[in-house]
Formats: structure tokens, C-alpha cells, sequence
């Protein structure tokens, strides 16, 4: 025992060393392909007229890549440690926000109609930010779409290629049976809890982000214990894509009419109901629902991307 | 009165589901397989959390907690033993060369077939010769066969 | 009285949880194989959710309850993501 405390601390072993991991097939016959692609490109820049060109933008390109990096890198952490430097010290009485947030705990619960002070001032006094926010999902969702998604373009020709990538990667989890009947019993009780965190967001902790979140992960256990040819059923692209827009349109719209009145003083005619009641708090319930729609699409739609490529439809 | 008879029963209860998750974590250090480990570990998943969580609905104070305590241990029962189910298929599917291991743990002689066999004698005799265990899967890599032929014979 | 008592005993458990966990910690990174790790983080979550009961009725917020439930759910949800990764067909092996 002392003997392997010595080697580790010397860093002679490996911790890795026995993690057996098998090595399929396929991998040598990437590696061959991806041979025979860089012969291919070899030759093609050996040609002449190619040459010189070519070879002077790429690096010309490169260099102005490379000095671009490191100068807006600079940039951004010069600004954030600047930024830093003006903040308060921790745990100072007169901190300089003190003016805003004091008003929002003093009048909290009677000016936004909730009593989870957070979830009023995410989506009630600072429901623009909440806004930005979900559309961060939404567009790391579409950046995530478009390097992820297998077409007729970036998949080797032949078609058991393709089916070998798409159905040998991943064991499919759906075949088991103990998963499937323990799935026919957990499954609505997740969706079940989630809809509970979802709604309770301005009477306890919880709202739009966490409800989401546990939706989505209802989701992904479903995919696992029964198999996408159920979920592409009723999950389809158009209903992702149309679903996420609709949230966030609504988002937008809803909150945009509460600033126009609060901004020209007119009272906006949403009432506010009792404080601990599930109708309560003005927009926060329909907000909430909102946001938490983007975000169970965007996590389920990360797992299905990441497992083969494209989101619900067929190849 | 009665609420020292609950402390002490909340207690008792307490201190024995810790002595089950320190049983389950000593048997996860003592074991030499991750099949043998995955015995103790349940240890910890279900006595001991019955344990913690029994002593915690004793001493609770409303309604909707111990509804809710009540959930989650029906829940974790209810998920543990599929993760053990994964975790030995992951052991016994991916791997083709558990026998390997089964025989540095448990000694060479574990894996061999019961000494009498009747009616059919000759035929798993036979059967025994040629492919090894008879009585485990077979296994399609014929890097295993040779290996399981050196191993003792009876 | 009886409410520092309950304290004590509350604390005490944590604290020898809290051993448990850094022990289950250094089986994770030792375990020689891939199934080892995955069990170590399994029993990690096992006492993570006894530990956040305990601390529910410490601090007397019955919405760490809540919590306790959730991460119930993703301990389960990374055992069948990681074993559907690490799980690959034998050649010329059927699926039940």
C-alpha cells in the first residue's frame, strides 16, 4: 500500500491504466478514411497554381486569427477585472445597491402579489433579464442544432455506414424490461412532480427554470425505458420548434405590454390575487410556464441531438 | 415524557442506519470485484436509507413532511435495483473477459463444472473438453477459449 | 433541552456522513474499472439524499424535501445515460 501511495505521489502510475475499454472495428476504419482524406488533400495542394496562393491566405489568415484571439481575450477579462475592482467588499453594511434592494424585500409581497420574493424579482421587477436569459437556451439550442445534426451532407456514403454509427454506438436501453416496467410507474410521477415545482414558483422555491429542468429529465428517462419510435411520435420538430417560438413570442409580448403601461404610469389590469394561492402573483404564473417550456425543449432536445443527431422526424 | 420517548427512538433508529451506510462503504473496500461491491453498496441504498428516513417520520411535525418522506423512499427503492441491473449488465455484456476476473477473486477452481454428472455423461464430458465451462454463456472471441483451456480440468 | 439534544444528534450524523462521502470519493477515483466509478457515484448520491433529509428536519424546511426527490432522479438518470455509453454489443450476440 505504501509502495502505490509512493508511485502516486511521484506520479509514476496511471490511474487509468485497467479501465477496459473495448475498441470497436469502426474506429480503425475512421482512421483510414481520415487517411485517405489527407492523401487527397496532399495531392490536391501539390498541383500547380494552387500552390502559392493558397498557402500565402492561409497564413496570412491564420496570423490575423491568432492576434485577434489574444487581443479581444484581453479585452473582455481587462474589463470584467475592472468591473470586479468597483464591486463592494464582502459583507459591507452600506453596500451600493442598498437603496433598490431594500425596496424590493420591504414591498415585495404587496407590490408583485408573490411571496417567493426571488421568483417576483426575476420575473416581475426584472423580468427583462429572465427574458435574455431564455433566449440564451434557445439560441445555444440552435448553435447546438447546427453542428450536431447528421444529413445526407456530413454522413459517409453507403448506407451501413450510417446505420452502423446510428444504431451501434449507443446500446439502446429500451430493450430491457425491468426498465420498461419500472418506467410505466416513475414516468408520470416525475412529469407529476415537475408540473408541481412548475406551478408553485411564486409560493415556494421552485419555478420556471427548476420545474424545466426536472421535465426535461422526465423526458429523457422516458426516451431511455421505451425508445424514440414512441417519443418521435408526438415530439416532433415542428412541435419543438413552434413550441419554443410560441413561449418565447409570449414571453416577449406579455412583458413588453406590462413595461409600455408601467413605463407611461397607466395601471396595467392584471390582478394579483391572494398571496399563497396557486393564482396569484399577476404574470408570474403564465411566465413561469413559459420559461419552463424553453427549457425542458432545450434539454431534451441537447439529449436527442447528442444521441443521433437530428430532433425527432425521420433520418 | 413522550417526546424523550421519540428522541430516543429517533435515536436508536438514526445511529443504526449510519452503522448500515459504514457497513455498505467497509464491505465496498473489502470486496475485490465491482460484483462483490455492488452487494455491499445496495446494503447502503436500502436498510440504511429505510433506517434514516423511519427515524426521521417519527420525529417530524406536519402532515405534507411526511408525505413527503414517504415518497422518497418509495422512489429510491423503486430506482435502485434498476441501477444495479445496469451496472451488471455493463459487467456482464461488456466485458468478455469476466471469467477472468471471477477466477482471480474466487481461485481457479470456482469456475469448473460439479464433479457428478448423470444421465448424458459422455455428451457433457465431451461438451466440457471442447469448449470449456459448459455451464456459463459461451463467449465468440476465440482468444477466451484458449485461455479457459489452460485453466484446471477435472 | 430537548431541541439541542435533537441538534447534537442531527450534527453527529452529518458528520460521520461527511466521512463516508470523502471514503466514497476516494473509491471513485481509485476502482480500476469504469463500473467501479459509476457505483462510487451512485453511493455518492445514496448519502448526499440521506444527508439532505437530515439537514430537512435540522434546519426545519420542508423544501429540501423537494430537492432530496430531484436528485434522486438524476442519480437514476446518470446510471442509464453512462451505461447505455459504455454498454457495446458483442459481435453476433442477439438482444433479449
Amino acid at each position: 500500500m505504501k509502495e502505490k501511495f509512493r508511485k502516486w505521489l511521484a506520479g509514476e502510475t496511471d490511474p487509468l491504466e485497467n479501465a477496459d475499454l473495448a475498441v470497436e472495428a469502426y474506429d480503425a476504419s475512421r482512421e483510414e478514411i481520415k487517411a485517405r482524406e489527407k492523401r487527397t488533400r496532399a495531392l490536391i495542394d501539390q498541383s500547380p497554381g494552387t500552390t502559392t496562393a493558397v498557402a500565402l491566405e492561409r497564413k496570412t489568415f491564420q496570423i490575423f486569427y491568432r492576434v485577434v484571439a489574444v487581443a479581444s481575450c484581453i479585452l473582455i477579462i481587462g474589463v470584467l477585472l475592472f468591473l470586479v475592482a468597483h464591486l463592494p467588499l464582502y459583507g459591507e453594511e452600506n453596500a451600493r445597491a442598498s437603496v433598490v434592494s431594500d425596496r424590493y424585500v420591504a414591498e415585495g409581497v404587496e407590490e408583485t402579489g408573490a411571496i417567493n420574493v426571488v421568483a417576483g424579482m426575476i420575473l416581475d421587477y426584472r423580468a427583462f433579464d429572465t427574458l435574455g436569459e431564455s433566449h440564451v437556451l434557445f439560441t445555444a439550442l440552435v448553435v447546438v442544432m447546427i453542428l450536431l445534426s447528421l444529413d445526407k451532407k456530413n454522413t459517409r456514403k453507403g448506407l451501413e455506414d450510417y446505420y452502423r454509427i446510428s444504431k451501434d454506438s449507443y446500446f439502446d436501453t429500451s430493450k430491457d424490461v425491468i426498465l420498461r416496467g419500472i418506467g410505466l410507474f416513475l414516468v408520470p410521477c416525475i412529469f407529476l412532480f415537475g408540473f408541481y415545482i412548475l406551478l408553485n414558483g411564486q409560493n415556494g422555491p421552485g419555478g420556471g427554470f427548476s420545474g424545466g429542468a426536472v421535465l426535461g429529465a422526465g423526458m429523457v428517462i422516458f426516451t431511455a425505458a421505451f425508445g424514440f419510435d414512441h417519443v418521435d411520435r408526438f415530439f416532433t420538430r415542428k412541435l419543438f420548434l413552434f413550441g419554443s417560438v410560441a413561449a418565447l413570442g409570449f414571453y416577449s409580448f406579455a412583458k413588453g405590454y406590462v413595461f409600455f403601461t408601467g413605463g407611461n404610469g397607466i395601471e396595467n389590469g392584471i390582478p394579483k390575487g391572494t398571496p399563497g394561492a396557486i393564482l396569484s402573483g399577476g404574470l408570474i404564473l403564465p411566465l413561469d410556464i413559459a420559461v419552463g417550456l424553453v427549457v425542458a425543449f432545450t434539454m431534451f432536445g441537447f439529449f436527442s441531438l447528442f444521441r443521433r443527431g437530428r430532433i425527432g422526424g425521420n433520418a | 415524557m413522550i417526546a424523550w420517548i421519540r428522541f430516543g427512538l429517533t435515536a436508536v433508529l438514526l445511529l443504526g442506519g449510519i452503522l448500515a451506510f459504514a457497513a455498505a462503504m467497509l464491505g465496498n473496500y473489502r470486496f475485490g470485484y465491482v460484483l462483490n461491491r455492488m452487494h455491499a453498496a445496495g446494503i447502503g441504498d436500502s436498510l440504511g436509507m429505510l433506517l434514516v428516513i423511519l427515524s426521521l417520520m417519527i420525529s417530524v411535525s406536519g402532515g405534507m413532511d411526511l408525505l413527503k418522506l414517504a415518497a422518497l423512499i418509495v422512489f429510491l427503492w423503486c430506482t435502485s435495483p434498476v441501477n444495479s441491473h445496469f451496472l451488471a449488465r455493463i459487467e456482464m455484456e461488456g466485458d468478455t473477459e469476466y471469467l477472468k476476473h471471477i477466477r482471480r477473486i474466487c481461485g481457479e477452481k470456482s469456475t469448473e463444472l460439479p464433479a457428478e454428472t448423470k444421465d448424458g455423461d459422455d455428451v457433457k464430458k465431451e461438451n466440457a473438453k471442447e469448449t470449456g465451462t459448459g455451464h456459463l454463456p459461451k463467449n465468440h472471441s476465440g482468444k477466451g477459449k484458449q485461455a479457459r483451456k489452460k485453466g484446471k480440468r477435472r | 433541552m430537548l431541541s439541542e439534544a435533537y441538534h447534537t444528534l442531527y450534527s453527529i450524523a452529518l458528520v460521520f456522513m461527511g466521512c463516508l462521502l470523502a471514503l466514497a470519493l476516494v473509491r471513485t477515483i481509485i476502482g480500476p474499472r469504469v463500473t467501479d466509478r459509476i457505483l462510487g457515484v451512485n453511493m455518492l448520491g445514496s448519502l448526499v439524499i440521506a444527508m439532505i433529509a437530515i439537514l430537512s428536519q435540522m434546519l426545519r424546511e420542508s423544501y429540501l424535501l423537494d430537492v432530496a426527490l430531484i436528485y434522486t432522479m438524476i442519480s437514476f438518470v446518470t446510471v442509464l445515460v453512462l451505461s447505455s455509453v459504455y454498454l457495446r454489443k458483442r459481435k453476433g450476440r442477439k438482444d433479449d
